[in-house]
Formats: C-alpha cells, structure tokens, sequence
C-alpha cells in the first residue's frame, strides 16, 4: 500500500507558476480527488506525481521513498490519461498487457494476469478488437485495464471520465469507486467537476491558481469552507456570497454589494418564513424533486432552495431565514474564512 | 435522355478533355508506341524498321551487361532504400527532439534535396579524386592514399550509393518529421510511463505509427532507385566496365549514344513492368497492412 506525500511543490515555466508552493499528504488506500477550475494547476500536479513533468523544486514521496528525481517508469504507480492513450495499432489484448512485456514479464504470467484484468473490466470479449472499434467506455475500460494489471500501488487518473456522456459517467464513477475499494489500491484523480470529487473521493484538494485552497474530507469542504472560492465552487447551486452587516450577533444581508464582511449561506439551508430579512423573487427555476427561487435584497441576489413547486410569481413579497449554524463568515478583501 | 442529360454529359466530357489530351499525349501514348516499336528493328539508313516479334526481347535475354545493369540496380536499389529510409528516420528523430539549434541541423539534412543531383556530383567527384580528393586526403594521412573510387570496379558502385543515400535521406526525412508531429505526445509519454525506453519505444509504438509514411517514402526510393541516373551520367558514364550502369542508363545509352532505338525500346518495357509489379504490391497488398485506423 501507498501513501503519496508532496513537499513544497513548485512548477514555473518562467515567472509563471503553475503549481505554487502546495503541500498534502494522502493515506494508504485513500481515493484523492484533485479538483479545482481549468488552468488551476491540477493536471500538472498529477503530472509532478507521475513524473511525466519535473518539478522545478520542492519533493514527492511515495512511501517515504523520494521519487521527485525518479524516471516515471520506476515510480511503481499507474497512470489512465485523459484521452487514454491507447496505441491505435495494438488490440485490446496487447495494449493491456503493453508494460508487461516491455518489462519483460513470461508470457503464461501475462496471459495470466491478462485474464484476470480483463474479466474484472468486463472487457474480455474485446480483447482482439482495436482500439478504434471500440466506444468511449469501452476505450476508458481498457485504458484502466492497462493502468490496473501493473498491480502498482498508485493509480493516477487524468479527468478519467471527461469524455464520456453522462449516463456511462454516473456508471463509471461507481465502477471506478469500486474497483479502488476492492483492490484497495492509492488513487489520485483529476477533475474539474465537484459532483465527481463530491461524490467519489475520500477526500478532496480543491486548487486555484497553482495553491491548495483547502484539503479535506467532501463534508468538510461542503460545511466548513475555508474561502469564499471553495464556497462557490462547492455545491449545485453554489453558496450565496452576501456583502453583510452585524445584527445582534447574528449576520444580515446589506442592501449594498460592497462592505468588508462577506456571508456565506448555503441555498438549501435558507427557508421562507413569516419573519427574517425582507426579500423580492426575481425568478425561479423549477427541478422537478425541488425548487431554486432568485431573490433580492435591495441589489444584492440571493439563491434559495426549495423543495417541491413554492408557487411564488416574479415580484412577491417573501421573508428569508436560516439557522445561525449553517451561517459563514468570510473576510472580503482576503477571502478567508473568519473564525468566529 | 434528357435534354439536360446530354448537357451534362456534353460539359463533363469538355471538363476531363485537356487533362484526357496530356495524359494522352504524353504518358500513354508514349507507352503504347514504346511497347510497339519493342517488337520492330531499328530503322537505319534507307532500311526502315521491320516486324521482327520478341528478337529484341531474345537479344536482351542473352546480352551480359543487360544482365549486368539488373543485378547493379538491383543492389543499387536494395542498398539505397533501406540506407536512406534508416537514415532519414534517425535524421528526423534528431531534429524532433528538443535540442538546440534543431532549425540549423533541419536546414542542414534538407539541403542535398535542394542541389541538383548534377550539381551534387559535381562536389562529390571532388570528393572522390584520387590523391587531392577529400577521402584519398583523408585515407592518405594513415598512409592508405592512392585509391580511385570511381575508377576501380569493386568501389565505384558503392561510391555511387552513397551519393544517392545522402541525396535522397534528407527528402524522406521531411516525411519522417511530419509523420512523427502526428503521433501524439501522449502515447509516448504513455509508452515511457509503461517501462519501455527510447529503443523500444521506436520500436514498438513510433516505427509501427509511421508504418504509412514508411510506405510512402519506400514508393518513392524504389521509383527513384530506378530513375535517379544524372550522377552516373555525369561522373562514370556506366563505368569502369559497366560497374555503375544501371537499368536506365543503360537504356539511355542504348536510345542515344548507339541510337539503337528499338532494343533501348524493349529495355523500357522491362523497366516499366518492374515498375509497375512493384508498385502493384505496394498499393494492393502494403497499403492493406500499414493502415489500421
């Protein structure tokens, strides 16, 4: 087993850093979403960890064994690329069994593992075909194959499930989940959507601009933001960013957009209520299971989730409240949560 | 059929005229009066050419250095194609990698295909000179000067390859280039990743994803093995005693120097026919194999 440890991590291409100084830590046989916007610096993160880039300092552990200036290929880890990366002229058969026998494993030892690989896939009967008579998933499934029959102890995942349509990548995201829990295997996957990091990983390093943002488990990043950015980028639909004023220990909603305290509030925890600040819906939009109704407090616009159909017109009179648990403060200049 | 049929018929017809008319005129034309001036004599003097059926066919079966120019050309060819295809390959894995100055090594590999071939052997008779020539020069600082390279039988043939080697890899490896920017970088990072090193990442993803750009570039050496001929023209005229002359020399030679133009006739019969079983293999059955996607 393997845990994967990186140091002060730094990638520049001149004066631009596109991994800036960033420090996690994973455990043995943890799933490890890398989540953050495009151009944040994840992919070239897990191309530090693959060694398929070379850090421009800074270390990377794996096991405690520095590999920051090892060859890819010496890692002990496995990669299943973005665009997969399957040799257009080799079958199924023999892109799987592709690092065997370049490092020169027996054939009765490929064969072997080939079966066993193959038939926890379900890509068995494909095994003759090229790469090109193969659909999207079937394509993912072989790409996983090859990453998975090295049986390395680390599998790093490139957007693994970007191109695939939605219904084959709700299918995938639990096969995936899955197949790591079964084999019990370290596994770090790149993504740029929080329901995918949300709902697969153990736990989750969300990026902006080359740095950590905040590191922790799905819950924590749902429930304890540590900046505004993780805020927003967390949740369907994010959480509502406020300018906001002090009242009576508690936070209200300013009627200007501009102040030095910012609230945080989910939409799924605002209710409508007989009392609470005053506010005008502005719209809504209906989801079938529940409701998300845009209101305004003075300039300000303010999420609110529902269930069911409220039945509120454009222009009604409505009065919003939450729980003082489920309020967050964050500083607006900086962005960072305040501790209260 | 309609009026607008015929119309139509009429306009396609004038559209594939002129280049029915040049291909006509000057390729097949050619070829079939070629063909039929292979079974009639040379007209000489007051005696004009006679139907004499396969006797210019018989005469080549029996004449040495018909058998001589095949075998040269055939080294030529067996020599040259694979010299100048490995060659161009290492070339254009050179000049991919990230090296500095890779524009000026380009430039470099490229320049053979710019100079005319009589140009080029120009330069390369110099180099070939016995005693002031840059080899002889060279092999005379170690005390083994002395030697004519175009002159002695067992030297001037290969000396001729390697013209034609250093001429033509240049070329192939514009077409090496551009097939290696197509693989994706992924798959060798992919193939790296797996284990396999430089060797036998060339060898097991790069030279099988360049399989069309190698059929392409061996189409064109064999067409040129047995077309390129300026640089025996201009440096050994087939000699010393036939050790150069090779298929289409030997038929310029027949056509214009001893103007027996019915037998220089059966010879381009036999030239075209090698052509075209070659290129039949290459299209019908090479072409199958080399393109997977």
């Amino acid at each position: 087993m393997a845990r994967i440890r990186v140091r002060n991590l730094v990638k520049a291409w001149g004066d631009f850093r596109a991994v800036d100084d960033i420090e996690f830590e994973t455990n043995d046989g943890e799933f490890v979403a890398l989540l953050g916007p495009s151009g944040c610096g994840k992919s070239t993160t897990l191309r530090l960890i693959a060694g398929l880039d070379q850090a421009s300092s800074g270390q990377i552990f794996i096991d405690d064994r520095d590999v920051t200036q090892v060859a890819a290929a010496k890692r002990n880890l496995a990669l299943v690329f973005q665009s997969y990366a399957l040799f257009p002229h080799l079958n199924v058969a023999d892109n799987i069994t592709f690092g065997l026998s370049v490092r020169g494993v027996s054939r009765a030892e490929r064969e072997r593992r080939l079966e066993k690989t193959a038939a926890l896939l379900g890509v068995t009967a494909l095994l003759g075909r090229k790469p090109s008579q193969l659909s999207g998933g079937q394509q993912q499934r072989v790409a996983l194959g090859r990453a998975l029959i090295s049986e390395a102890p680390v599998c790093l995942l490139d957007e693994p499930l970007s191109n695939l349509d939605a219904k084959l990548r709700a299918e995938m995201r639990n096969e995936i989940r899955t197949l790591q829990q079964r084999l019990g295997i370290t596994m770090v996957f790149v993504t740029h959507d929080q329901t995918e990091a949300m709902s697969m990983a153990d736990r989750v390093i969300l990026m902006k601009s080359g740095k950590v943002e905040q590191c922790g488990t799905p819950a924590e990043l749902y429930e304890n933001p540590a900046s505004t950015f993780v805020a927003g980028f967390i949740g369907t639909p994010p959480m509502n960013l406020v300018a906001a004023s002090p009242k009576d220990g508690r936070l209200a909603v300013a009627a200007a957009a501009s102040g030095d305290l910012v609230l945080g509030v989910r939409p799924e925890h605002i209710e409508f209520a007989g009392e609470g600040q005053e506010a005008i819906v502005a719209g809504s939009e209906y989801f079938g299971a529940d409701t998300v109704v845009a209101c305004r407090i003075g300039e300000q616009k303010l999420m609110v989730r529902v269930p069911g159909r409220p039945g509120l017109g454009t222009g009604a009179q409505v009065r919003l409240t939450w729980a003082a648990a489920n309020e967050h403060a964050f500083d607006a200049q900086s962005g960072l949560r305040k501790s209260a | 059929m309609s009026m607008t049929g015929h119309r139509t018929m009429l306009y396609s017809a004038l559209l594939l005229l002129p280049a029915t008319v040049l291909l006509w005129v000057f390729t097949y034309q050619p070829i079939f009066t070629t063909i039929l001036n292979s079974f009639y004599s040379t007209p000489r003097g007051r005696r004009p050419s006679v139907f004499v059926g396969l006797e210019n066919y018989e005469t080549m079966i029996a004449d040495p250095i018909f058998w001589k120019a095949m075998t040269n050309n055939l080294i030529y060819a067996l020599t040259t194609i694979p010299f100048s295809i490995a060659l161009a390959l290492a070339m254009a894995l050179l000049v991919s990698a990230n090296l500095r100055g890779k524009g000026l090594m380009r430039m470099a590999f490229f320049t053979p295909t710019v100079l005319p071939m009589v140009a080029v052997a120009n330069i390369w008779l110099f180099f070939y000179a016995p005693d002031y020539g840059l080899i002889d020069k060279f092999l005379g600082l170690f005390g083994m000067g002395g030697n004519n390279i175009l002159g002695s039988v067992e030297t001037a043939l290969p000396a001729v390859i390697a013209i034609t080697v250093w001429k033509e890899a240049g070329f192939f490896m514009i077409f090496y280039l551009a097939g290696l920017q197509q693989i994706s970088p992924t798959l060798i990072e992919a193939s790296r990743l797996e284990g396999a090193g430089f060797w036998q990442t060339l060898w097991r993803v790069q030279i099988p994803l360049l399989m069309p750009t190698t059929l392409f570039i061996s189409i064109n050496a064999v067409i040129g093995a047995f077309r390129l001929v300026d640089h025996v023209v201009a440096m050994t005229k087939g000699g010393p005693d036939n050790a150069t002359t090779l298929l289409l020399f030997y038929i310029y030679q027949n056509g214009f120097a001893f103007w027996d133009t019915a037998y220089a006739a059966a010879l381009t019969v036999v030239l075209l026919a090698i052509l075209a079983a070659i290129a039949l293999f290459q299209f019908g059955y090479a072409d199958k194999r080399v393109h997977y996607r």
